[in-house]
């Protein structure tokens, strides 16, 4: 009974329990809209992140913190050896989608024709093994990810961020807009510097050894694992735009032969790290766990340590962090808003029925049965707004998503769909059910309580 | 014991002080009164003078300052919240001026209403509010919320409903008073007949000549004290 004569007092005032309803609906689709955009926003740049750095990462044991362009002291010597034994575990293998070595160095890369020149971050690849990384899609994002630009050019080719070809003068040759060339001191009448005589030789040597590729063609030089200059004459295939400027200045790709005989020369070739990537995140704490294994057993030889995408990448963790205390924010916003809304509704339905409760109690019923009924409406509200809250997020969630809406997110560089994931996120519908549920019932708790506490002559009496 | 031998309610130096700001009002002063069972017991007087607070002391819904009070054999007054509850919905049934029926419920569920608070069963609960109605008169309106039943419809419902948990006594505050008087008499007439068959005792307060004449006792009540009480001779 106590059911029936909630649903029927609420439908008793009608306009009263529409209006907290629309409340309680505008909270639901605005948490499960938010939290959708937010949801696909982290998708994304973990997305971006595993791609390109895997999900794990083995280094050589302190990289991460003090090796970072230290290539020398700081790789992995038997590499080859370390990815078959990832390779060949029984307990990894299930789990694994790619496993590729990628070198890191940090160089000074020069376009001596023109007499340019800036240090920059050179990482050597391997371009089968960072295409596959680039065929993750997890979380079902639409479209097919682009091959690396590396993809089928000559060994000494390089990719460069455009704020390198902006400053190395390439803008003309590899066709880049807004890119015009500064006034130099050359052109005011300077004098560039001149390379070095015994690096011009080197330059010279490398670039007779290569295809000529003279409009594109740039040197990057480093210091080799002996400690000695050397240089690479590479052909610059592309610039591509790094979305942050900070690594877009110094972003030089190429590939991962190329930079191994630029740092070791001669020697065996070393890599900075080797790039794990598991079918699945939540795979990472297993895979993790099993690798640390290893590295303390068969491949104990290398001081070898684990770093996770969330590790190597604290932009996203920052970035998380950010939309999560908005989202917060927003969520506590709209919970009070609701608990205040609510209570009004409930107080009001108190004080109009206390007649009402004056007789319920007077023929037996107890005061924990008038807190329950006017609990009971309370939570009513709440299933039948968040639910309805829930179809009406639905719906515009597929509206957005089918509108042809673009934006760019943090971090990237083109311009994606503005895209909201409320189908098929059961966790948030199910979370906010309950969340605005259980504040409904808060809020009706009060009134409910001070209903239940009436006296029952003085009740009678509210005629 | 012998139940139709107990008195319905007995009170004993009965005091009830109502403060209404900073002024004291002494509704009920002393009172010692015995209700008959089995009996239809008016209580009268003037307004202001006391009967409403005595009939609700009486019917567990007020507790006294002061004096001892026994329905059908309990004291009432160690009683708590819950138990009072508890012992309004098994032994006591109400009839309200303004019928204080649920506008929600249909007649049938208000008279439903007080066996779920018992925990009667579904199907007994079907057999015993269908008997009521019929017996008011109104099997015919099972379906009726009160807001499309007359008042004197309404009073009906609350009579069955009062009765439908077989309670020992019923308690009927100015039942006739928002009634005209044909449909007044009628509902006194109901009462009566439904206070011989049930076998309950039915206090009614009221100051209505047609409810005086038809009680079997009438308690005068004046500034809060008994000034007389008429019992009539059982047969």
């Amino acid at each position: 009974m106590t059911w029936a004569l909630a649903v029927r007092n609420l439908a008793r005032n009608r306009r009263r329990s529409l209006t907290t309803l629309a409340a309680i609906v505008v909270g639901t689709v605005a948490i499960l809209l938010f939290g959708g955009y937010t949801r696909n926003i982290r998708y994304g740049l973990q997305m971006g992140f595993v791609r390109s750095s895997g999900h794990l990462q083995v280094q050589h044991k302190d990289y991460f913190l003090y090796g970072s362009g230290n290539p020398a002291a700081y790789g992995i010597a038997d590499y080859r050896h370390v990815m078959e034994v990832i390779r060949a575990d029984r307990v990894l293998a299930p789990m694994l989608t790619v496993v590729t070595p990628t070198l890191q160095l940090g160089g000074i890369a020069g376009n001596f024709d023109a007499g340019v020149s800036r240090t920059v971050i050179a990482t050597g690849t391997d371009v089968d093994g960072q295409n596959e990384l680039r065929q993750w899609n997890d979380y079902g994002f639409a479209g097919t990810p682009r091959p690396l630009a590396l993809t089928g050019t000559a060994a000494n080719a390089a990719v460069v961020g455009e704020g390198v070809a902006r400053v190395l003068q390439l803008c003309g040759a590899l066709g880049l807009r807004r890119c015009a060339a500064p006034v130099s001191d050359t052109q005011r009448g300077g004098v560039a510097p001149a390379l070095p005589p015994d690096l011009a030789s080197l330059s010279a040597a490398e670039a007779a050894a290569g295809p000529p590729h003279k409009d594109t063609r740039i040197e990057l030089l480093a210091a080799t694992a002996r400690g000695a200059p050397n240089v690479a004459s590479l052909s610059v295939v592309k610039a591509e735009s790094q979305a942050v400027k900070e690594l877009d200045d110094v972003y030089v790709a190429l590939h991962l032969a190329q930079a191994q005989r630029l740092i070791y020369g001669g020697d065996p070739p070393q890599v900075t790290a080797i790039v794990i990537q598991l079918h699945h995140t939540w795979q990472i704490p297993a895979a993790r766990a099993r690798l640390e294994q290893l590295l303390a057993t068969a491949l104990q030889r290398e001081p070898l340590e684990v770093q996770d995408y969330e590790t190597l990448n604290p932009y996203y963790g920052q970035t998380i962090g950010f939309f999560a205390a908005i989202f917060g924010f927003i969520s506590i916003l709209i919970g009070v808003i609701v608990l205040f809304t609510v209570g009004n509704t409930m107080s009001m339905a108190v004080f109009e029925r206390t007649p009402e409760i004056g007789t319920l109690r007077a023929i037996g019923l107890r005061r924990s049965g008038i807190r329950k009924m006017f609990m009971a409406e309370g939570m009513l509200l709440g299933l039948a707004g968040s639910l309805l809250g829930i179809l009406v997020a639905l719906l515009l969630a597929f509206l957005i998503n089918h509108g042809g809406i673009t934006w760019t997110p943090p971090g990237r560089v083109d311009a994606v769909p503005l895209t909201v994931r409320v189908w098929g996120e059961p966790g948030p519908m199910i979370g906010v059910v309950l969340a605005l549920t259980l504040v409904t019932i808060a809020s009706s708790w009060v009134p409910a309580r001070r209903g239940a506490r009436i006296n029952i002559v003085a009740a009678l009496r509210h005629a | 014991m012998d139940l139709g031998q107990q008195p319905a309610a007995v009170l004993r130096n009965v005091a009830k002080t109502y403060r209404v700001e900073s002024v004291e009002i002494q509704a009920l002063r002393g009172l010692d009164l015995e209700i008959r069972s089995n009996c239809l017991t008016a209580i009268a007087g003037p307004s202001g003078s006391g009967k409403t607070t005595l009939l609700n002391i009486v019917g567990c819904i007020d507790r006294a300052d002061q004096g001892e009070l026994e329905v059908s054999g309990t004291a009432v007054g160690a009683l708590c919240d819950d138990a009072l509850s508890d012992f309004r919905a098994t032994h006591l049934g109400f009839v309200f001026q303004s019928f204080n029926l649920i506008p929600v419920l249909t007649a049938y569920e208000n008279v439903e209403y007080p066996l779920t608070l018992t925990n009667v069963p579904a199907a007994q609960r079907r057999t015993r509010v269908s008997e009521m109605l019929e017996a008011v008169g109104l099997a015919s309106h099972a379906q009726h919320r009160p807001g499309q039943l007359s008042g004197g419809q309404q009073q009906r419902v609350a009579i069955a409903r009062a009765l439908a948990a077989a309670p020992r006594m019923v308690l009927a505050d100015e039942p006739t008073a928002n009634l005209d008087s044909q449909t007044g008499a009628a509902i006194i007439e109901l009462m009566r007949r439904m206070q011989q068959e049930h076998a309950v005792s039915i206090v009614i307060c009221s100051h209505d000549p047609q409810v005086i004449a038809a009680a079997d006792d009438m308690v005068l009540i004046r500034d809060g004290r008994i000034e007389a009480v008429r019992r009539e001779v059982r047969s």
